[in-house]
C-alpha cells in the first residue's frame, strides 16, 4: 500500500474491506452551485466505479458536469450529497489538511491549459509536486529530469515553457502529473489544445507510463479521436452518467474516430 | 518551495520592479524625512555641544527653550557657586546683535559671551586661530560656514571676498576684529554664531541686552547631581539641567511650539501611503495574476500555510530589498551634502523605526494579497 495508507490506519482498514478493486466507487453524488440567488445542480445524483488499472474518459456536452465531476473525484470541491470513495477513502471523513496531503500523495492532475509556472524550467516545473510533498530540492530536481527523459523532452529539461510547443509543454505537464507516481491521475482535457498527431502521443505516454494495474485514469474529454484509448466511456448529460461504453476501441478502433458514427 | 515562490516574483520583472519600488519610496522618504527631522531636533540642541566642561546650565526659571534667553542678574554666578556641592560656576552671555555687512545691509547674529577669566563654553573646535585668541582687543571668533554669510570684506580687486582670520566685521557699530575660524555644531537656527568674551559682548550689546543668560556650573566629583540642582534652585531661585535635560526640553518646545512635527508626519504619512498604494496595488495584481498557479499548487496537495509562507517570503524580499535600496539612496543624499547645511547624520534608531514603517507597510501591502491566497479554491485550476 501507499505511504497514505500507512498513515491512516483507519483508511486502510475501509480500503481492505470496501476496495474489491476498485479506484473510484460513487453512488448518487450530487454538487450544486449558488450563483446570482439561483442554484445551478452541475451533478444529478452521479454512480461511478472506476476500477484499478482503468483508462475511464467522461464524455458529454459542455456544462453537464465532467469537470465538476473529477474536481470531487480528486478532492478538489466538496460533493453535497451521496457516497464517493477513491482507494476506499472519503474525503467527507477528511480535514481540509488530510485532504490536501492526499491528494498531494494520491493524485496527479493535467490541466487543459497546462499551467505550468512560467518562471519555472521544465525540469523545475515537474518538480513541483514532489517538492510540495517535502523531497529535497536536488533529489526532486533528478526525479523530475528522468521523468522528462521518459515523456521524450530530456533534451529540453532547462527550457522555460514559453520555449516549448503546446504539445511540449503539455508532456511536461503529464510528467509533472506522473513524477511523484500518484495511484490517480485526472485530466481535463489534455488534448484539446493539441493535434491529432501530438493528441496521441500525449494519450500512449498517459496510458503507457502512468497506468497499471495499482493506479487509475480518468480523463475528461471532448476529443473523438482519443476514445479509443478508453477503457470505458462514460457518457453524461445535464449532471448524470446516461451510458457506459465498454472497450471503445473495439468497437470504434485504436486510431481514433467518431464515437458517435 | 521558497524556490518556487522566488522564482514566481523574479519572474514578472515588471511587477517585481514595481512593488520594490513602491517598498523603496516609502523607506526613502520616511528614512530621508526622519532623518532632517531627527538632525533639526537635534540642532536645536547643538548649543550644548560645546559646553562639555560643565555638567549644569543654570537658566531663569520660566526658560522654556534654549533661545528663550532671559536676563539673569549679575551676581547670578556667585550665587550657584557659592552652592555646596558646585566646584566652579562661570556666567555666559547669549544674546543677538546686528553686524553691519556690504552694502548697507546687516544680518542678526547670536554672539556669545565667555566668561572672560576661563574662556569655558567657547568653540569646541577651531579651524583656524585658537579660543585663547580672544584676549586679544576687539577679537570675535566666527563659524567657518557663517562666514559666506558674513560678506562684509572687499579684496585687493574690489570683489566681495569670504572673510577671515585679520579682517574686520562691525557688530553694533564697534569695529571686531576676526582672530579665529572655529567650527561649530549647525546650529537649529541659521543665525551666524560669533565667540567673544562676556565683557566685550555686554560692551557691544545694546545697554537692555548686557545681562548675562546662563550660568554654567560643574559638580564637584562624587556629587549627587540631583542634589546639587535642587540646592541650586533653592539657594537662587533659578533653574538647574543638566545639558542633556535642556537639550530635550529645548526639543520637546519646538515639538509642541512649532509645526515642524506636523509637517515632517504629514511627509512621512505620505511616503507610507504612496507605497502602500503602490507596492499594495502591484503585489495584488500579481497576486491575482498567479491565482490560477496557486490554485494549482493547492489542487497539486500545497497547503494553504505553505502558500502563505511562499507570499510572505516574497513580501519579505521585496521589503528587504525596497528598505535597502531606499536607505541607500537616503544614504547617498546626506553623504552629497556633507559639509553643508543639509549636513545630517544618519542614526541607526532612524533605520530602525524605518524598517518598522516598512514591515507595517508590507503588511498592509500584502494583507489583501493574502486575503486572496487564503479563499483560493484549487477548483479554479479546471475553470476556463
Ligand atoms: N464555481 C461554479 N459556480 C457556479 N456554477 C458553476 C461552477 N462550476 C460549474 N458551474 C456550473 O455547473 C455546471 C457544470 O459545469 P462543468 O464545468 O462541470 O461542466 P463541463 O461538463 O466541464 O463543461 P465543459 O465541457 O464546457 O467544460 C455548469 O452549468 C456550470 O455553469
Ligand atoms: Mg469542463
Amino acid at each position: 500500500m501507499t505511504s497514505i495508507m500507512n498513515e491512516h490506519p483507519q483508511a486502510a482498514r475501509i480500503h481492505e474491506t470496501a476496495g474489491r478493486g476498485l479506484a473510484i466507487h460513487c453512488s448518487g453524488v450530487t454538487k450544486g452551485f449558488t450563483a446570482g440567488g439561483n442554484t445551478i445542480r452541475a451533478l444529478r445524483g452521479i454512480d461511478l466505479d472506476v476500477r484499478l488499472g482503468e483508462l475511464a474518459m467522461l464524455v458529454g456536452p459542455s456544462g453537464c458536469g465532467k469537470t465538476t465531476l473529477i474536481s470531487v473525484v480528486a478532492g478538489i470541491l466538496d460533493r453535497d450529497e451521496g457516497e464517493c470513495r477513491v482507494f476506499g477513502q472519503d474525503f467527507a471523513t477528511m480535514s481540509a489538511r488530510q485532504k490536501t496531503r492526499f491528494r498531494g500523495q494520491t493524485v496527479g492532475f493535467v490541466f487543459q491549459q497546462f499551467n505550468l509556472l512560467p518562471a519555472l524550467t521544465a525540469a523545475q516545473n515537474v518538480a513541483v509536486p514532489l517538492l510540495i510533498n517535502g523531497v529535497a530540492h536536488a533529489a526532486a530536481i533528478k526525479a523530475a529530469k528522468e521523468m522528462l527523459d521518459r515523456v521524450g523532452l530530456g533534451e529540453r529539461t532547462e527550457s522555460l515553457p514559453k520555449q516549448l510547443s503546446g504539445g511540449q509543454q503539455q508532456r511536461v505537464a503529464i510528467a509533472r502529473a506522473m513524477v511523484h507516481r500518484p495511484r490517480l491521475i485526472v485530466c481535463d482535457e489534455p488534448t484539446s489544445a493539441l493535434d491529432h498527431e501530438t493528441g496521441h502521443t500525449v494519450m500512449r505516454l498517459l496510458k503507457n507510463v502512468a497506468l497499471d494495474e495499482d493506479r487509475a485514469l480518468v480523463i475528461v474529454t471532448h476529443d473523438a479521436r482519443i476514445f479509443g484509448f478508453a477503457d470505458r466511456i462514460f457518457k453524461m448529460d445535464d449532471g448524470r452518467i446516461v451510458d457506459v461504453v465498454r472497450n471503445p476501441s473495439a468497437s470504434i478502433g485504436a486510431s481514433g474516430g467518431d464515437a458517435h458514427a | 518551495m521558497n524556490f518556487i515562490a522566488l522564482r514566481m516574483l523574479t519572474g514578472d520583472r515588471a511587477k517585481y520592479l514595481g512593488i520594490v519600488f513602491g517598498v523603496m519610496l516609502s523607506a526613502l522618504l520616511i528614512s530621508h524625512q526622519v532623518t532632517i527631522f531627527v538632525g533639526l531636533m537635534s540642532r536645536t540642541r547643538s548649543v550644548f555641544q560645546t559646553l562639555d566642561h560643565a555638567d549644569l546650565i543654570v537658566a531663569d526659571a520660566a526658560t522654556e527653550f534654549v533661545e528663550d534667553v532671559r536676563p539673569l542678574a549679575d551676581t547670578a554666578a556667585d550665587r550657584v557657586r557659592g552652592v555646596g556641592g558646585v566646584e566652579w560656576a562661570v556666567p555666559m552671555v547669549r544674546t543677538t546683535i546686528k553686524a553691519r555687512l556690504e552694502g548697507g545691509k546687516s544680518r542678526t547674529c547670536i554672539v556669545v559671551g565667555l566668561d572672560d577669566a576661563t574662556l569655558i563654553g567657547g568653540p569646541s573646535q577651531m579651524v583656524e586661530g585658537a579660543v585663547e585668541d580672544l584676549r586679544l582687543p576687539d577679537a570675535v571668533i566666527i563659524d567657518h560656514l557663517d562666514a559666506q554669510k558674513l560678506l562684509s570684506v572687499r579684496g585687493a580687486d574690489g570683489a566681495l571676498r569670504v572673510p577671515g582670520v585679520g579682517d574686520w566685521i562691525e557688530l553694533n557699530d564697534r569695529q571686531c576684529r576676526i582672530v579665529g575660524i572655529s567650527h561649530n555644531p549647525r546650529p537649529f537656527l541659521s543665525q551666524p554664531i560669533i565667540y567673544t568674551t562676556l565683557t566685550r559682548a555686554q560692551s557691544i550689546a545694546p545697554p537692555e541686552r548686557r545681562t548675562i543668560s546662563y550660568v554654567l556650573a560643574r559638580t564637584q566629583p562624587g556629587a549627587d547631581v540631583a542634589l546639587v540642582k535642587s540646592a541650586i534652585a533653592d539657594a537662587t531661585g533659578l533653574n538647574a539641567y543638566s545639558r542633556r535635560e535642556f537639550g530635550f526640553k529645548t526639543i520637546g518646545y519646538y515639538i509642541r511650539n512649532t509645526g515642524i512635527p506636523v509637517n515632517f508626519g504629514v511627509t512621512v504619512l505620505l511616503g507610507c501611503i504612496v507605497g502602500i498604494a503602490i507596492s499594495g496595488q502591484t503585489f495584488y495584481l500579481f497576486i491575482l495574476d498567479n491565482l490560477r498557479t496557486l490554485a494549482a499548487l493547492k489542487a497539486m496537495g500545497a497547503s494553504t500555510m505553505q502558500l502563505v509562507r511562499m507570499v510572505l517570503l516574497q513580501a519579505s524580499v521585496v521589503g528587504v530589498q525596497g528598505f535597502a535600496v531606499g536607505v541607500g539612496l537616503t544614504a547617498a543624499f546626506f553623504v552629497y551634502y556633507i559639509g553643508t547645511d543639509l549636513e545630517f547624520d544618519l542614526h541607526w534608531e532612524v533605520l530602525g523605526l524605518t524598517a518598522m514603517v516598512i514591515v507595517l507597510v508590507i503588511l498592509c501591502a500584502t494583507a489583501a494579497g493574502v486575503a486572496k491566497v487564503l479563499r483560493v479554491q484549487p477548483a479554479l485550476v479546471f475553470r476556463g
